[in-house]
């Protein structure tokens, strides 16, 4: 489980490896603020989560709403069977943006 | 409070009648996805409900037909004579199951044989969707069994943190029909002061689904404790504000706008998306979730049948018979205040008296009507009669009914039941042939029964009709005289001669068959409708048919009647059977073979004297009255001293010593209070018929 985050100006990059659940949101938390909190544009690709629950998802939307806010933006992208199947159930499938890989 | 058991009983009777039913139309039609729904639901019904109150072993049985029914209903299987006639037999035994939760062996051998029968016609597949109660649907069409629930559901904020994920839940309502998911993200802090572990999201449903409400509880049967949940049923059909499907409605109770920025918006023309998009007020997101609902809504309610239902009311018959007694206490009483208020020559009385009447009358109908059923809930049974026993003797036989609708008061259809059966049954055992004889009589092989049931004033006349041999007058005639019911040189008419079956312990048949039983059969069924205040008439053509014409009053409990009046006795005539009134003067009287005959405008019509019957001993009056009846098919007069005229009351029963005595059919109290009897005019009618004949 680990986040790799990568950032370049504005840009920041960030891969999420193995679940993307409960128990991994309050260390991912920390860490995007250490890291992409000033960000404009923030870039996640998805395509290594195992798993991806409600508090994931939530995660995600809090994330976007503070970039929306801000003015930049938060993208998505590798959105395996599992991110696509659970955005699909949550009908969040249009909410987010998503870039190609 | 019932007992829930007996309740299982009551209404799981109801629905083996609405299966049988069923079944019985299947049989005629069976492509309808109507029908098969219905059977299928009524089984699912009964299904539940003998869980529920522990009769688990027929919780069992029903289990496994529902699930053939199931496939049926998919579409798998297709519905077959041998499936109905498998299901029909599973229907009495359930009904014989509904008794006690424990079968005995021999319900259990007949159980299992029932199931073996059923799987060979739909074999059982692969059990592994038998644990769970609902089936993954996913035809878009809507049946008339599915409803629309919307389900809004906030966790609590722990909701992460002990373990619950909205994701399980939202798949299984997915699971249950077409489901259309709003995820409420608007409370969702800002990334930097969010707390990633609590829970801030909800959620808004709207689940299109055959399922039923129970179903959808039990999805959250883990956080109903700790989270929000609503479910709601949506009526489509109304359209009031809580259900509207109207966009601005829907972002309100969203609480996404205020009542009064719709109304701004509406304001101006343009559409109101686009609007408050527009205005900044409410994100696109929200719209589009808001339209969403409005969409699944209205392709619903497009879709939806529309099945036009009367709530029902259940209500222990002893309590309506209570309203009505009291019903008919007021109509007393109001009578009472009438006849005062005339004595008294009270203007300001009689007009209160006035407005008292128009008021009880309607309220007298009204109570009354409750009691009124439509006949063809009787109807009903006789399909199934005729199904079987049309079988059972090899004949090919169609009942056709007419008049289902006619209503009649509950306890005349019930006592009418048995005197039905009866009738048919004779028409189906002796009345239309096998369908060879018919063919060799040049007739159709199918033959018919036609049931009607329709109103003539105050009284109902029901029909039995069918296109079989018909009565063999001679035969009958012949038994007569051996019977010594008559006179060898008497001549009589055709019509005269088949009304003779009615009598006791006529017979014709040279075999006494199972079915109706040793010629008891028909004199009881007479008396069982003279009971009920009414009369039988047979009619035939020998080798055409046979007619049995049944006419009755409506209701037991109110009379329209005519006052006469017999040495300072008050007596009441049924109005509906009384055709007119002519004056007889003492010396015009005739007799002729004992019987007196008065002549009617040409014709001379058989009358009796109640001075006689009462055998009231003083002078009659020199001008008396003949108030000329027609009971069925026979006029007969009633020789009184004076008519009095019109009135209405409520019939009293009379207590139980005089219950059973010829000539009254009950009381009645006057409006002065005194009481005057109600004359059985069919059953005088009869008895001095049968008098003279002796």
């Amino acid at each position: 489980m680990a986040l790799n985050i990568t950032k370049k100006g504005n840009h920041c990059s960030v891969a999420v490896e193995g679940e993307l659940t409960i128990y991994q949101v309050s260390g991912y938390h920390k860490d995007f603020l250490n890291k992409c909190s000033s960000a404009e544009t923030i870039a996640i690709d998805l395509s290594n989560v195992e798993e991806l629950d409600a508090a994931g998802v939530q995660l995600l939307l809090s994330l976007e709403k503070q970039q929306h806010n801000k003015g930049g933006s938060l993208s998505l992208a590798g959105q395996n069977q599992q991110i696509v199947e659970t955005m699909e159930v949550l009908n969040l499938s249009a909410h987010f943006k998503c870039h190609g890989d | 409070m019932s007992d829930p058991i007996s309740t299982f009983r009551t209404e799981a009777e109801e629905h083996l009648a609405v299966l049988e039913d069923t079944l019985l139309e299947m049989e005629q039609q069976p492509d309808d996805p109507e029908l098969i729904a219905l059977t299928f639901r009524a089984m699912h019904t009964i299904k539940g409900a003998s869980g529920m109150v522990g009769f688990n072993q027929l919780s069992e049985f029903t289990h496994q037909l529902e699930t053939a029914l199931d496939k049926v209903r998919n579409g798998r299987y297709s519905v077959t004579p041998e499936l109905i006639s498998v299901l029909l037999d599973a229907k009495d035994y359930i009904e014989g199951r509904l008794q006690e939760p424990e079968q005995t062996p021999e319900q259990a051998l007949i159980g299992e044989s029932l199931l073996v029968r059923l799987h060979t016609i739909i074999p059982k597949a692969d059990e592994s969707k038998e644990n769970s109660s609902t089936t993954v649907s996913d035809n878009k069409e809507a049946s008339s069994t599915e409803a629309v629930f919307r389900i809004r559901f906030t966790p609590n904020q722990s909701a992460f943190t002990d373990g619950f994920s909205a994701l399980p839940i939202l798949k299984e309502l997915h699971a249950l029909g077409n489901c259309y998911v709003t995820t409420n993200h608007k409370d969702v802090p800002q990334f930097n002061d969010l707390d990633p572990e609590s829970c801030h999201l909800s959620w808004d449903i709207i689940l299109v689904t055959d399922q039923s409400i129970n179903t959808i509880n039990d999805i959250f049967i883990f956080v109903a404790d700790d989270w929000q949940i609503s479910i709601a049923p949506i009526d489509l059909d109304e359209t009031d504000e809580e259900h509207s499907d109207r966009l601005g409605e829907i972002l309100i109770e969203r609480g996404l706008l205020t009542a009064v920025q719709v109304k701004q918006a509406l304001e101006e023309k343009p559409k109101i998306g686009d609007l408050l998009r527009q205005a900044g007020l409410v994100s696109e997101s929200d719209i589009d979730a808001a339209l969403l609902e409005q969409k699944a809504i209205r392709e619903t309610r497009d879709r939806k049948t529309q099945s036009n239902q009367d709530p029902i009311v259940r209500v222990p018959a002893s309590r309506l018979d209570k309203l009505m007694n009291l019903v008919g206490e007021l109509v007393i009483v109001q009578a009472r205040m009438h006849q005062l208020s005339h004595l008294r020559d009270d203007e300001d009385m009689m007009s209160v008296s006035e407005d008292l009447d128009l008021l009880t009358t309607e309220l007298r109908d009204n109570t009354f009507s409750i009691r009124m059923l439509p006949i063809g809930t009787t109807f009903g049974r006789f399909r199934r009669l005729v199904r079987d026993l049309s079988r059972e003797l090899g004949k090919e036989i169609h009942l056709q009914t007419e008049g289902a609708e006619t209503e009649l008061d509950k306890m005349v259809i019930d006592k009418l039941a048995d005197p039905m059966v009866h009738l048919i049954r004779n028409s189906i055992d002796h009345g239309i042939e096998a369908p060879e004889q018919r063919e060799a009589a040049g007739k159709k092989r199918l033959g018919t029964i036609h049931l009607s049931a329709e109103h003539a004033e105050s009284h109902v006349i029901i029909r039995i009709k069918d296109d079989g041999a018909g009565l063999n007058t001679e035969t009958i005639r012949e038994k007569a005289i051996d019977r010594g019911l008559v006179n060898k040189e008497a001549s009589l008419s055709d019509d005269e001669i088949q009304q003779l079956i009615f009598e006791p312990g006529f017979s014709t048949a040279t075999q006494v068959s199972d079915v109706s039983g040793r010629g008891v059969g028909m004199d009881v069924v007479k008396r069982s409708i003279q009971e009920l205040g009414g009369n039988v008439v047979i009619h035939s053509e020998n080798g055409e048919g046979t007619t049995i014409t049944i006419n009755l009053p409506m209701t037991l409990a109110i009379i329209e009647g005519l006052m006469v009046e017999v040495a300072e006795e008050h007596y009441v005539l049924p109005l509906s059977a009384v055709e007119e009134c002519i004056e007889m003067r003492r010396d015009t009287e005739v007799t002729q073979d004992g019987k007196r005959l008065v002549k009617v405008r040409g014709e001379l019509v058989p009358y009796m004297r109640l001075r006689e019957w009462f055998e009231v001993t003083e002078e009659p009056p020199a001008i008396e009255q003949v108030v000329v009846t027609r009971l069925g098919e026979d006029h007969f007069g009633f020789c009184v001293d004076e008519v009095i005229g019109q009135y209405q009351t409520v019939i009293k029963r009379l207590g139980k010593l005089y219950e059973g005595t010829t000539g009254f059919a009950g009381a009645t109290i006057l409006g002065d209070g005194s009481v005057a009897m109600i004359l059985d005019a069919a059953g005088l009618m009869n008895a001095v018929e049968n008098e003279v004949r002796v």
